[in-house]
């Protein structure tokens, strides 16, 4: 049973508390006006990827040969390209891949080099210094140029470029989490744990893990823009997404720059999305940094 | 046609025709008479001296003029090599509707029955290295040529041959095993050339500069495959010293770099393949002139014929009755492309034609009837829920663009189609390995005896698709040995009609190609080809406006 005057007070405490979330926020956008300028450029592609099937008009992969290479006007917001397929819903339905490619590869990226930094630097030792010169020489290659290696390996397709995507992006989460372990580890509540005989694999995961969880957020919303960077990059070389699927990339390579001079439109739009999205995403996971990080936080 | 049209004028006429694409996107009534006004401003007397200046898409793979005697082989080669007899390539006319033999490097030959040929050779013909060319150049040439051994690119060219032997220092006999009616024809293609036993005895032979030697206009200055081709005129050419200094072949395999560079004169002809680049490139040059035209390089789906699904001719003639060509020729070649019927391209004097061959199932408009059959074809085949397959494409040039329409035209009869583009040297891999379901390509060739052998025949080495037909085969080997030109191109429909029932090979179309260059340029024959430019090397020659340069 529940008494009336001790929930009505607890109902407007939760008004209280959203509200009070509410002006947090907005002091928040107004103290790192980039990061909320990145949050809507993000909230704008996740929009544009969950609604895709409702605002695009047209089908992305349907041609229409009586309107090919149309400038763009009411009809068409972002002309159509030299089968006449409609840009605009073709850019709405790249959204889309674009973030089930970005998500998919930092979560594997982001995962292996979490899990494998919270090993390296929990136990130390000779495991750590194996693992730590690994990761040296998967860093020796730049992410692109690894990832177009193991595409070669793999074969193009969505599949495979999720893969090497987040194989490329292993060692600097992997570097992040180590360190972050590092200095977590020395706390004392870390030896308290020991002291009643925590397990290691308990103290892992059930203690440090939650407490490097800010340097993983931040470390995979950055990671998120380089990889739908990469995503249209491999595209672009033609070994990503393959056509008909409306990759961004794709769309900018090929057909885009065969007509360049004839259709602009063809590049600039693909290029404008990769262009605000990966902007988006960096300017998000930089304001989340400068928040969490107690070091660059105003007045700490 | 030409117009006098003082050059001023014709610029102000250029930048109406600019501005007027930029408001209208209907450019082409400016372009014509821009064109015109300039290329009425040139001289009409041959100069002597200049540098060609061009790009290539890509290099030879080697300068073995035998085994990689491909696109991209010719091209290198064209100016270098020659042949015993040549189609007649002229100016403004198109060789391939009657595929003319013209002498060459032998001056005149005689048929005393229809099994033999009697090649007498041109005198004063002198190789690049100053030894004039005999007999047993031909002899040996022809024998490489048709050697299993050397994996020569055309050695169906010569199959066929029984012999070829020496009368004497400038005669030839070459002896068939039956009546061969492409024979010349086939002595005409340019992979058949003659090449130097004396270079071929020292061991240099296609080693390298001093091992490339051929009589044509042109001798090779250097070869770096990673950027270019150079070449320089040849004094002693038996049609005299060519007007050229020599000529620079840049490989340059980014179509809009090709573009950019032909816009700043930084080369002086470019092809382009479709016409909304060719517009793209007479706007902003504002002075080249071009051309049009339909090639000889028709797209087309191999199919494992072979393996399940497609052994089953309901399969592949559902495939076909699935396709618009119509649509295809608008949306890929912009208007100028031909629809091709099964076996031979649609601009040759031996296709059926076309107001006949757009009547036909397949072929005709509208398609409702077509597709109706297509979606019956499929359900009889057991595939009433739908078939789908892969489709392997070269990624570059303008394969992507046939397969995204080919796959989506399919799309509507209910077939699935996943593509998968692939490098070139992993494509043709796969295709000699027989690794693939279904793969798009194009199918080249000016003669169709060899088009035929190359791709349909059971032996043929293009026989990508696996086809095992005795009757097939009958009918190619019978119009290889019909001479009366009336009965062959009955046997030719024949085979059309039996191609169409069968549809071992889904033809498309041939995509539209253009051909343009500054108006300094003069006298460039058009072979219409996608790639070879230079078939009369000698006769080009550059006006007084040509930009400076000299060799590098």
């Amino acid at each position: 049973m529940s008494n009336p005057r001790i929930i009505a007070p607890s109902v407007a405490n939760g008004f209280g508390a959203v509200g009070e979330v509410w002006r947090r926020l907005i002091r928040l956008a107004f103290r790192k006006p980039l990061g909320a300028f990145g949050l809507v450029l993000v909230c704008l592609q996740l929009l544009a990827a969950g609604l895709a099937p409702v605002i695009a008009p047209y089908d992305p992969y349907e041609q229409y040969y009586d309107r090919i290479m149309v400038r763009p006007n009411l009809e068409h917001l972002f002309g159509t390209d030299n089968f006449g397929r409609d840009l605009f819903s073709r850019v709405m339905w790249g959204a889309q891949i674009s973030i089930k490619v970005g998500v998919a590869a930092v979560s594997i990226g982001t995962l292996l080099g979490s899990i494998l930094g919270l090993i390296s630097g929990y136990m130390g030792g000779k495991l750590d210094m194996i693992s730590q010169r690994i990761m040296d020489g998967w860093m020796a290659f730049p992410g692109i140029i690894l990832a177009l290696a193991i595409v070669a390996v793999l074969g193009p397709g969505e599949i495979n470029v999720m893969v090497a995507i987040g194989l490329s992006q292993v060692p600097p989460a992997n570097r992040v989490i180590r360190g972050a372990v590092l200095a977590e580890k020395s706390n004392l509540y870390i030896e308290a744990a020991r002291a009643i005989s925590s397990s290691e694999l308990r103290i892992m995961f059930r203690h440090i893990l939650p407490n490097v969880m800010a340097p993983i957020i931040v470390v995979a919303t950055i990671a998120l823009g380089q990889a739908i960077l990469s995503e249209a990059a491999l595209s672009f070389l033609g070994v990503g997404v393959q056509p008909p699927n409306p990759a961004w990339g794709s769309m900018l390579s090929g057909h885009s720059r065969t007509y360049m001079l004839v259709a602009p439109w063809m590049a600039i739009f693909p290029g404008l999305a990769i262009f605000l999205t990966v902007m988006g995403w960096n300017l998000l996971g930089d304001a989340l940094r400068d928040i969490w990080d107690p070091r660059l936080r105003t007045g700490a | 046609m030409t117009y006098s049209v003082s050059f001023a004028r014709s610029m102000v006429v250029a930048v109406a025709a600019f501005y007027g694409m930029l408001f209208t996107h209907s450019p082409a009534p400016f372009f014509g008479a821009v064109r015109q006004a300039l290329a009425a401003s040139a001289t009409s007397t041959p100069r002597r001296g200049g540098v060609l200046v061009r790009t290539q898409w890509a290099p030879p793979r080697s300068l073995d003029y035998c085994r990689d005697a491909n696109a991209f082989g010719v091209e290198a080669m064209i100016a270098i090599y020659e042949g015993l007899v040549s189609f007649d390539y002229k100016l403004g006319e198109d060789f391939r509707r009657e595929l003319k033999v013209v002498p060459y490097l032998a001056e005149r030959w005689e048929q005393p029955d229809e099994n033999t040929y009697i090649f007498h050779l041109r005198k004063g013909v002198k190789w690049h290295d100053g030894k004039s060319l005999t007999a047993d150049d031909v002899v040996f040439s022809l024998n490489h040529i048709r050697d299993q051994k050397n994996a020569c690119v055309k050695r169906g060219n010569l199959a066929g041959v029984k012999s070829i032997e020496k009368v004497d220092a400038m005669t030839v006999k070459l002896t068939t095993d039956g009546p061969m009616a492409p024979l010349l024809e086939s002595l005409a293609q340019r992979e058949t050339a003659i090449f130097p036993k004396h270079v071929y005895d020292t061991g240099q032979l296609f080693k390298g500069v001093s091992g490339t030697v051929g009589t044509g206009p042109m001798r090779l200055k250097s070869f770096d495959r990673n950027e270019k081709i150079v070449y320089t005129a040849f004094e002693d050419y038996w049609k005299g010293r060519p007007h050229l200094d020599g000529i620079v072949a840049y490989f340059v395999p980014e179509p809009q770099s090709r573009l950019a560079g032909f816009l700043v004169k930084r080369s002086d002809i470019l092809t382009v393949s479709d016409k909304a680049q060719y517009e793209a490139a007479v706007t902003q040059s504002r002075s080249a002139a071009g051309e049009g035209f339909p090639t000889t390089h028709g797209y087309a789906m191999y199919m494992r014929v072979d393996r399940p699904p497609f052994n089953d001719v309901r399969v592949r003639r559902a495939i076909h009755l699935a396709l618009n060509r119509q649509d295809m020729v608008k949306a890929l070649a912009f208007g100028l492309g031909k629809i091709n019927p099964p076996g031979v391209s649609a601009v040759s004097a031996w296709a059926m034609p076309e107001e006949e061959l757009l009547k036909l199932p397949g072929y005709r408009l509208p398609k409702d009837k077509d597709m109706a059959d297509a979606k019956r074809l499929l359900k009889e085949a057991g595939y009433g829920d739908g078939l789908a397959f892969s489709i392997q494409a070269v990624s570059v040039w303008d394969n992507p663009r046939i397969a995204e329409v080919t796959a989506r035209q399919l799309k509507e009869a209910g077939i699935t189609v996943r593509l998968d583009f692939i490098e070139a040297g992993q494509y043709f891999a796969n295709q000699s390995k027989g690794d693939f379901q279904a793969q798009l390509n194009g199918m080249s060739s000016d003669s169709i005896d060899a088009s035929l052998h190359q791709y349909y025949y059971s032996k043929g080495g293009g026989n990508a698709a696996h086809i095992a037909d005795t009757e097939l085969d009958r009918l190619i080997e019978l119009q290889r040995r019909t001479l009366d030109r009336e009965k062959r191109y009955k046997v030719l429909r024949q085979i059309q009609e039996y191609l169409l029932d069968k549809m071992y090979v889904v033809p498309t179309i041939e995509l539209g190609f253009y051909w343009i260059t500054h108006p300094y340029v003069h006298n460039l024959a058009n072979s219409r080809s996608t790639t070879v430019m230079l078939y009369r090397a000698a006769d080009i020659w550059l006006d007084d406006r040509t930009p400076k340069r000299t060799l590098p």
